[in-house]
């Protein structure tokens, strides 16, 4: 997903081979308006909007200035009720979208994205101004991946095929595949649309209904794409968001008696009190997908350029923000004071400032708690006695910008290299051998993505084998493929989401057993 | 195919409050040439081919007619489409699925056309070009669209140091042969996955039937597939279609049509080049009807198997077995409700039966049926042609049927059903499985046991319970024993496009730093 700002992003890098992933070249992203109405901004539920029960709402801040952009109705305990009953009824026996062809699930989801594409322009611009996203890389890498993948997850839906059993004795038997039912799910504000998308594609293609709560700092993009799947005919009850806060609607959700799975990407702290709820409520299906502490390994025999970009985009490319980010640089001895001088001078490239202006890399965090929570980790690390090499501080007056910062000389113990920093801040740390650096880089409770760099093909697979990871990529970092799936190992999660994969946690498999006068093969 | 056309779930419940779809005029047929390099081109030779409208006996155009230099210029074409590095092999997959996802777009949009087009040049009723015709093509455009990024390799945990994965990767250049029967519909079984696969097509219609697969090339450019992925080459079989067969740069072909052709097809494949070779061909299919049936689902089930598309199916139910104890009322349901069938003008939208094909298959029809009379078969209704001009056959029901008679043995194509009586279910069993054919076999019945024991034990490649001619995107089609080699549609179609190669990597343990 991220590959295609990384190529923008990076013209010194060797062009041909990474053509084919860079559709959007800077030239073809139209100028953004920095102001785009806000429509939506309250509950959707049944097809329709509504106040919240309690009248309350809440402020959407923008990131870039720390004012408010509009109130949005917030939803809580009482309001989950009503969108779970109404995706309940949505999904009983019978109903419009149980009997729907799986076929016709297919086609709502191409509409779906077909209609993501047509407002491609205005979704990016209305994530950038709640996110604060660039809006380049909102355009050109967030709403490209929404439409990859529900156009991914509109193929399944008449793919997802069970299978017949040859079982023993004298029975017919065979599997069907069928939804789980109502399946909440609570997402993030570091992807708003991208995560809204990589939750509905499976869900809705396996023909669950759904009861979504998007993050309050960011809940714009996703009701707008609520009226969409009102317009391309989803028939009520489908789909239903709920903005609101995690402890008050969120917690209604995992609790709740009458919903058969929830999915959530959050903090691994959040993820274990999920489970909980789920555990203490109705055994509800869970499936995680949590923070990380991303180990990116670079060998002495590493091309040294294309390394130290990939190495500044894991953990630069969106702010930090992303839980896949390469926030823990392992670099050889032998090459580590040079990568440490090349990095800083490619962080000292990289432009902070508005994210409507298109030369900008990096926005502001997404709000004051996640500024002050880096300013924090930083001066941590300093203190711990890591060497700031470069940044460390505050970039404008307002808003929440962080300037790009680089550690050298940090040790495994130090909190910067322990616990998930979520900001623009790369930790660099020196390793001697590959059995002590796959040690190291497996000393940790998380275990999402890694990555190594190395250009001898025994070493890259005796790594990406020893690495208890969820993903890891060789000789590059952030490459989503839709196709292919994505979830953690240990503390980062549990279950996988995208690819063929991310059916399995949408799914009850039903064994369905005859008997049968008598068996022939 | 039948079922396709059937309303789907979710939408307006009431078809009958939609109003239905008129048939355009046409007036000028636009694309005739031969479709190669996404150019359209005369054919080498000058040649042209008539085409007539089966229900007036009019001809509607000439069209090039392609001979074996028109399909060395095809293969060229398909051949440098699938050269390492073209924009067509360089192209991510799910790119591939976005562009046939535009062709069944563009097919939506020209739907009515394109069903009146059908009409024209085929016969059948415009109402079932658009419904069954239309639809199908579309399903299965956009299904194959959905499996392009879904074709998964796998890796194997292989014994020792080693380490193992599969790549599927695109057979090469594809012919491909269709019949007559339904144009557009077979024209989308064998380009989609192909397509979907990534391989590069040399596709000939029929001679009889080109029209709508030339107005698709033209839509295939338009959704902006790269030249030369694929051609388009309407011509006769001993000619164009022999060039595919024998062709050394092909590297599968696909055919669908008699027996006594893909014999001829595999025999060229294997001659040349042992190209990879399907074959989905006729079939002689036995509707089992149990006394414990729905009889009145029996009957319509059964009759649309039999009189469908004018009998003119690979799946016709030409071989229905009642049990004796219901055999006389289910005739004389049948022969009320073959009466019911409106025959007449395809365009018409009362009309469900068009004429036959063409004068040769009309004529061997009404041979097979004077040789039912002559057998001592009883005629129940119909055995004539209905009008004095044109080429249409009188919806026709023979009873007592015996096995050994030729309408219980040879494909008639036509729209004669052929009513025979059994007793026990060992005994049909044993009748229906009698035969060279196995493409499809269908049972009505409400015993669970019964469904499960005659499914199993017929031997063909699909089998229907209380339906007929259900047939979708989703799920394979083909034949058992001379009906055929291979699967089209489904997931199982997708290994009839795909190579599989197998990559080793040796991995050594010994790392130096």
């Amino acid at each position: 997903m991220l590959r295609a700002a990384l190529t923008r992003a990076c013209p010194l890098l060797p062009a041909a081979p990474r053509l084919a992933a860079c559709r959007y070249s800077a030239a073809a992203i139209p100028a953004p308006n920095p102001q785009p109405d806000v429509h939506y901004n309250k509950l959707f539920i049944n097809n329709e909007w509504h106040d919240a029960l309690s009248k309350k709402t809440f402020p959407t801040i923008n990131p870039s200035t720390g004012e408010v952009i509009c109130e949005v109705a917030e939803g809580d305990k009482a309001d989950v009720d009503k969108a779970v009953k109404a995706a309940r009824d949505a999904f009983r026996l019978g109903s419009p979208w149980r009997r729907m062809d799986a076929s016709r699930r297919g086609v709502l989801l191409n509409r779906l994205a077909d209609a993501v594409e047509r407002d491609a322009g205005y979704l990016a611009e209305l994530e950038t101004l709640d996110n604060g996203k660039p809006f380049s890389v909102a355009y050109s890498v967030d709403v490209p991946m929404v439409v990859k993948c529900l156009r991914y997850y509109a193929g399944w839906a008449d793919k997802w095929e069970g299978k017949t059993v040859p079982i023993d004795g004298d029975f017919f038997c065979y599997t069907r595949h069928e939804p789980v039912g109502v399946c909440g799910q609570i997402i993030p504000w570091n992807f708003p649309l991208l995560m809204q998308a990589w939750k509905l594609g499976p869900a809705l293609a396996t023909g669950n209904t759904i009861v979504m709560k998007v993050a309050e700092q960011t809940p714009l993009t996703a009701l707008y794409v609520a009226s969409l799947i009102k317009e391309v005919g989803f028939p009520p009850g489908v789909v239903n968001i709920i903005s609101g806060l995690g402890h008050t609607a969120g917690a209604a959700i995992s609790s709740h008696m009458d919903v058969d799975k929830i999915a959530f990407t959050g903090s691994t702290e959040v993820g274990h009190i999920i489970q909980q709820a789920a555990g203490a409520s109705n055994l509800k299906k869970v499936t995680l997908e949590l923070g990380g502490k991303s180990p990116n390994i670079i060998l002495s025999d590493a091309n040294m350029e294309e390394a130290v970009e990939q190495a500044h985009m894991a953990i630069f490319f969106n702010m930090g923000q992303c839980c896949s980010a390469g926030s823990r640089t392992y670099v050889q001895e032998s090459i580590y004071n040079e990568f440490v001088e090349r990095s800083v001078e490619r962080a000292k490239k990289r432009v902070v400032g508005n994210p409507f202006d298109l030369k900008t890399d990096q926005g502001p965090q997404v709000d004051d708690e996640q500024f002050k929570k880096i300013l924090g980790y930083i001066s941590s690390g300093k203190k711990e006695g890591a060497k700031l090499m470069y940044g460390g501080g505050v970039a404008a007056d307002r808003g929440y910008f962080i300037q790009p910062t680089v550690f050298g000389e940090v040790q495994d113990d130090m909190k910067i290299a322990r616990e998930e920093i979520f900001g623009p801040v790369m930790q660099i740390l020196k390793f001697k051998t590959i059995e002590e650096v796959i040690e190291r880089a497996n000393d940790t409770n998380y275990g999402l993505a890694a990555a190594v760099c190395t250009t001898d093909i025994n070493k890259a697979h005796y790594i990406s084998n020893s690495l208890r990871a969820g993903t890891v990529w060789i000789n590059c970092y952030n490459v989503f493929g839709v196709q292919a799936p994505f979830g953690g190992y240990k503390a980062s999660g549990t279950g996988r989401e995208m690819g063929e994969y991310g059916l399995e946690a949408y799914t009850e498999v039903k064994t369905v057993t005859t008997k049968i006068p008598q068996k022939n093969s | 195919m039948a079922q396709n056309g059937t309303p789907e779930n979710g939408v307006p419940a009431d078809p009958a409050a939609l109003p239905l779809p008129q048939p355009c005029r046409i007036t000028d047929i636009k694309h005739t040439k031969l479709f190669i390099n996404n150019e359209w081109h005369s054919s080498a030779k000058g040649k042209t081919i008539p085409i007539f409208n089966p229900a007036t006996g009019d001809k509607i155009c000439e069209v090039e007619e392609a001979d074996k230099a028109d399909v060395d210029v095809a293969v060229e074409a398909a051949r440098a489409a699938m050269k390492r590095g073209s924009a067509w092999r360089r192209m991510d997959v799910s790119g591939r699925g976005r562009l046939l996802h535009k062709l069944a777009e563009l097919l939506e949009r020209d739907r009515t056309l394109l069903a009146t087009m059908e009409s024209m040049d085929s016969g059948k009723p415009f109402l079932q070009s658009f419904f069954i015709d239309l639809e199908g093509s579309i399903k299965t455009l956009r299904y194959y669209a959905g499996w392009a990024d879904k074709i998964h390799g796998k890796t194997m945990p292989v014994d020792d140091n080693f380490m193992c994965f599969t790549k599927h990767e695109p057979v090469g250049v594809c012919g491909a042969i269709i019949p007559w029967n339904f144009p557009l519909l077979m024209f989308t079984w064998k380009i989609a996955p192909a397509l979907c696969c990534g391989n590069t097509v040399v596709i000939k219609p029929s001679e009889l039937t080109p029209l709508t697969a030339l107005h698709v090339g033209a839509l295939i450019k338009e959704a902006g597939f790269p030249p030369g992925v694929v051609n388009i080459v309407p011509g006769f079989g001993p000619t164009s279609g022999a060039a595919i067969a024998s062709h050394m740069g092909i590297d599968k072909v696909a055919f669908t049509g008699s027996v006594e052709v893909g014999q001829l097809i595999k025999e060229a494949a294997a001659k040349s080049n042992l190209k990879r070779v399907t074959l989905e061909l006729g079939g002689k299919n036995p509707c089992i009807v149990f006394g414990d049936s729905d009889l009145q689902l029996a009957v319509q089930e059964a009759q649309k198997g039999a009189f469908y598309n004018q009998g003119q199916c690979c799946t016709a139910a030409s071989r229905v077995f009642v049990e004796e104890r219901v055999y006389d009322e289910f005739v004389r349901l049948s022969v009320e409700s073959a009466k019911k069938i409106v025959a007449g003008d395809p365009m018409d939208p009362r009309t469900s039966h068009g004429p036959q094909i063409n004068q040769q298959q009309f004529e061997k029809i009404l041979d097979l049926v004077e040789s039912g009379k002559r057998e001592g078969a009883k005629l129940e209704c119909g055995g004539h042609a209905l009008q004095d001009k044109g080429l249409f056959i009188q919806p026709t029901i023979f009873s007592d049927v015996k096995d050994h008679m030729r309408l219980a043995k040879e494909e008639i194509f036509g729209p004669v059903q052929c009513i025979m009586k059994f007793k026990s279910q060992e005994e049909v069993i044993e009748r229906a499985n009698s035969t060279h054919y196995g493409l499809a076999a269908a049972v009505f019945t409400r015993s669970v046991d019964r469904a499960m024991s005659v499914s199993s034990a017929l031997e063909a490649g699909t089998v229907w319970v209380n339906c007929y001619n259900a047939l979708h995107a989703q799920a394979p089609f083909g034949g058992y024993k001379m009906s055929g080699n291979g699967r089209e549609l489904g997931e199982y179609a997708l290994a009839e496009y795909t190579e599989v190669k197998a990559v080793t990597i040796k991995l050594s343990e010994q790392l130096t730093l």
